[in-house]
């Protein structure tokens, strides 16, 4: 890129900036510098192997400023609250984000709401956690996320404070380019559920999805997160969470990976404090032309955390996932235990799975394992099932399922059958 | 009422990986009768269960199979058991992830063709099989013999059958590994199911279970053929002086 259009796409990035608080706008202004001084990933690079980051790669720094924030726009609508949950977020790509919370949650204190707004009324907490936990030097796609990120939701959880329902956020994209951002704060001692769910009915040929998630958590919580990205197979998608987990916190993560065209997603969590534990449980069903790829970090910065992963990935068609799993314990962080398990179930000929387990493990004191299977639906239970009148579709849907079905009883009740819908509508065809 | 064998075998071959394991068998089985297949490790009992269910590692070189004067040999696993054949499995398979209920509940349905009166008391009959082989109810939730112990996948394959009811049950080796107690518990559930409208081929390398379900006739099998056929009295024989008995007589004739 010359010189003279990246002046040119500065000037219009300043141009457009009206209505934000100035350190904000200072955010922007770094990520994108930052973002246009950075070259494309190398695929040499490990996590740059099994996708072409080009695909994410917007076609031309004009085209993205006609998707920078408009502040002055009125984007509450007020709507009803599903009674299974305890606030509703919705945000849309083309900037409208309104919540609505019960009566239950807005007594406690919990706020759920525009980040932009959020900004300024909640200046304090935003400016210290936004971009705390993935900031401009994280990559040059979540670079571009900080500079022009125009719609997001903030969530805060004051200390003490039990909410017993989920919050729901719809992450809506629109257009072609949905650049958006979650920031969630948990204070000590609290307990409370998110689902965040990225979908849309929309089909624009080759929409991109660039979504940053960044979840913060005191001490003593009790945290569950439920990802969904089932949006179109015209969109591709790039998702990045990061989650920071304080002293004796609980966080249990849930990933559903069923939509986009292509998919990478890169989820990790620090256990930043003593008797922190972390689980995440991610489902993958891929079809068709389908690309996924994965990378997990479970990141022990401090001693006596605890972590598990499971990974269970079903794979039909021409699909294909490529999974690196990263366990890492730092130098200080004793008797920390870790495992992590990728099982990848090959419906077909013409799928294909790969499996990286990654440890970087600098401490003699740990428990660590990790496994990784690679196979096809044992024959013998299909007969098994053919033998008790069961036809052979029948059998292999449900053993399909029955692969997944550990995971789904894990889930919040409230929350399993979005999951068990969602899912079993992926795998219609098979 | 048909008169015809409930089960008819005639001069059936079996291969397995291009070997020969079930080299001739003729059998007739009649509505209400008990019959025992006896035999050593390696005789072909097992190949001769599989091959009439349908495995389909077992190819049926020659012969024909008629189950209630249906030819079944050209049908796939899944049509034989709708046809009235109930395999119980010598080592039944882990099903995770799948409900014992949910698994009886498609498999019920798919014998029923949509007869809704017993769908809708499936759930009732689950519950009194639960209780016939003396399983406790929270099986019900579990998933199909995952961790299930050897006794307990036992037992489950007899509730199955009682749950499906079958015109031909072979049970395939349904009494080994299994303790005095629960040979007891299985023996009853198939005392239970046994009745003037189905017929049973016990597939067994001991005569104990014979103790408790008395079959009608006993056949002995080696080396892929039925060596011997008779009455409950051959059983006892065989329990007295051993397969070797038969065997000395298979190498002679060799």
């Amino acid at each position: 890129m010359t010189s003279d259009i990246l002046e040119k796409s500065k000037t219009e990035f300043r141009s457009i900036q009206t209505g934000e608080p100035g350190w904000l706008y200072d955010l922007r202004q770094a990520a994108w510098n930052t973002y246009m001084d950075t070259p494309l990933p190398d695929r040499v690079h490990h996590l740059w192997k099994y996708t072409d980051p080009k695909v994410f790669q917007p076609a031309s720094p004009v085209e993205l400023s006609n998707i920078l924030p408009v502040i002055s726009e009125e984007g509450d609508e007020v709507r009803e609250l599903p009674a299974q949950f305890s606030a509703f977020g919705y945000n849309r790509g083309d900037r409208k984000v309104f919540s609505v919370l019960s009566d239950d949650a807005r007594d406690k204190g919990i706020v759920v709401m525009d980040l932009s707004v959020a900004a300024v009324e909640h200046k304090k907490l935003v400016q210290k956690h936004l971009a705390s936990l993935v900031n401009a030097d994280f990559g040059k796609f979540e670079s571009l996320n900080l500079a022009v990120w125009n719609t997001g939701i903030f969530i805060y959880v004051p200390d003490n404070t039990i909410l017993e329902k989920p919050i729901y956020l719809h992450r809506h994209p629109t257009g072609l380019h949905t650049y958006t951002r979650l920031l969630v704060v948990g204070g000590d001692n609290s307990q409370f559920s998110v689902v965040n769910d990225y979908s849309c009915h929309c089909e624009n040929e080759g929409a991109i999805v660039n979504g940053v998630n960044e979840v913060v958590v005191g001490k003593s919580s009790n945290v569950e997160l439920m990802n969904l990205q089932r949006v179109p197979r015209t969109h591709k998608t790039f998702i990045t969470n990061r989650n920071k987990i304080d002293a004796d916190t609980k966080l249990n993560a849930y990933a559903l990976s069923i939509g986009s065209e292509t998919s990478k997603v890169d989820i990790g969590t620090q256990l930043a404090g003593r008797g922190a534990e972390s689980r995440w449980h991610g489902i993958l069903y891929g079809k068709d032309n389908q690309h996924f790829d994965h990378h997990t970090r479970h990141e022990h910065t401090a001693g006596n955390t605890w972590s598990n992963l499971e990974f269970k990935v079903a794979l039909k068609d021409k699909s294909v996932s490529s999974y690196t799993g990263l366990i890492r314990i730092e130098e200080n962080a004793s008797n920390c235990e870790a495992y992590q398990e990728n099982r990848n179930l090959l419906l077909n000929d013409g799928t294909k799975a790969e499996s990286i387990p990654e440890l970087e493990i600098i401490n003699d004191e740990v428990s660590c394992s990790h496994g990784v299977t690679v196979g096809k639906v044992d024959p013998e239970m299909i007969y098994y099932l053919n033998s008790r009148g069961i036809d052979s579709a029948q059998a292999l849907r449900m053993v399909v399922a029955g692969f997944y079905q550990p995971v789904l009883d894990k889930l919040p009740e409230n929350v399993r059958d979005l999951y068990t819908v969602q899912l079993h509508k992926q795998m219609e065809q098979l | 009422m048909s008169t015809q064998p409930l089960l008819k075998i005639n001069d059936l071959h079996v291969e397995v990986a291009g070997i020969e394991v079930v080299k001739g068998v003729s059998l007739e089985l009649n509505r209400g009768e008990v019959h025992a297949i006896m035999g050593p490790n390696g005789s072909g009992k097992s190949s001769l269960a599989n091959a009439i269910a349908g495995h389909p590692s077992y190819t049926i070189t020659s012969g024909e199979v008629f189950v209630d004067g249906e030819d079944i040999l050209e049908m796939d696993p899944t049509e034989r058991s709708l046809a009235g054949i109930f395999l119980a499995f010598q080592y039944p398979m882990a099903v995770p992830g799948v409900t014992v209920t949910g698994f009886m509940r498609s498999a019920v349905k798919a014998h029923v063709k949509g007869d809704e009166q017993i769908l809708r008391r499936f759930r009732k009959d689950l519950k009194a099989k639960f209780e016939l082989l003396e399983m406790d109810p929270s099986f019900s939730t579990r998933y199909v013999n995952d961790g299930f112990s050897g006794g307990e996948k036992k037992r489950f394959e007899i509730l199955q059958m009682a749950m499906l009811n079958p015109k031909v049950a072979i049970l395939d080796e349904t009494d080994s590994g299994l303790d005095i107690d629960a040979l007891k518990v299985v023996s009853k559930g198939i005392n239970k199911v046994q009745s003037e409208e189905n017929t049973f081929l016990l597939v067994t390398h001991y005569q104990r279970i014979l103790n408790y379900v008395k079959p009608d006739f006993v056949h002995v099998m080696m080396d892929g053929r039925i060596k011997q056929s008779g009455g409950p009295e051959l059983a006892h024989k065989l329990e007295e002086l051993g397969y070797d008995w038969l065997k000395s007589e298979v190498q002679a004739e060799a």
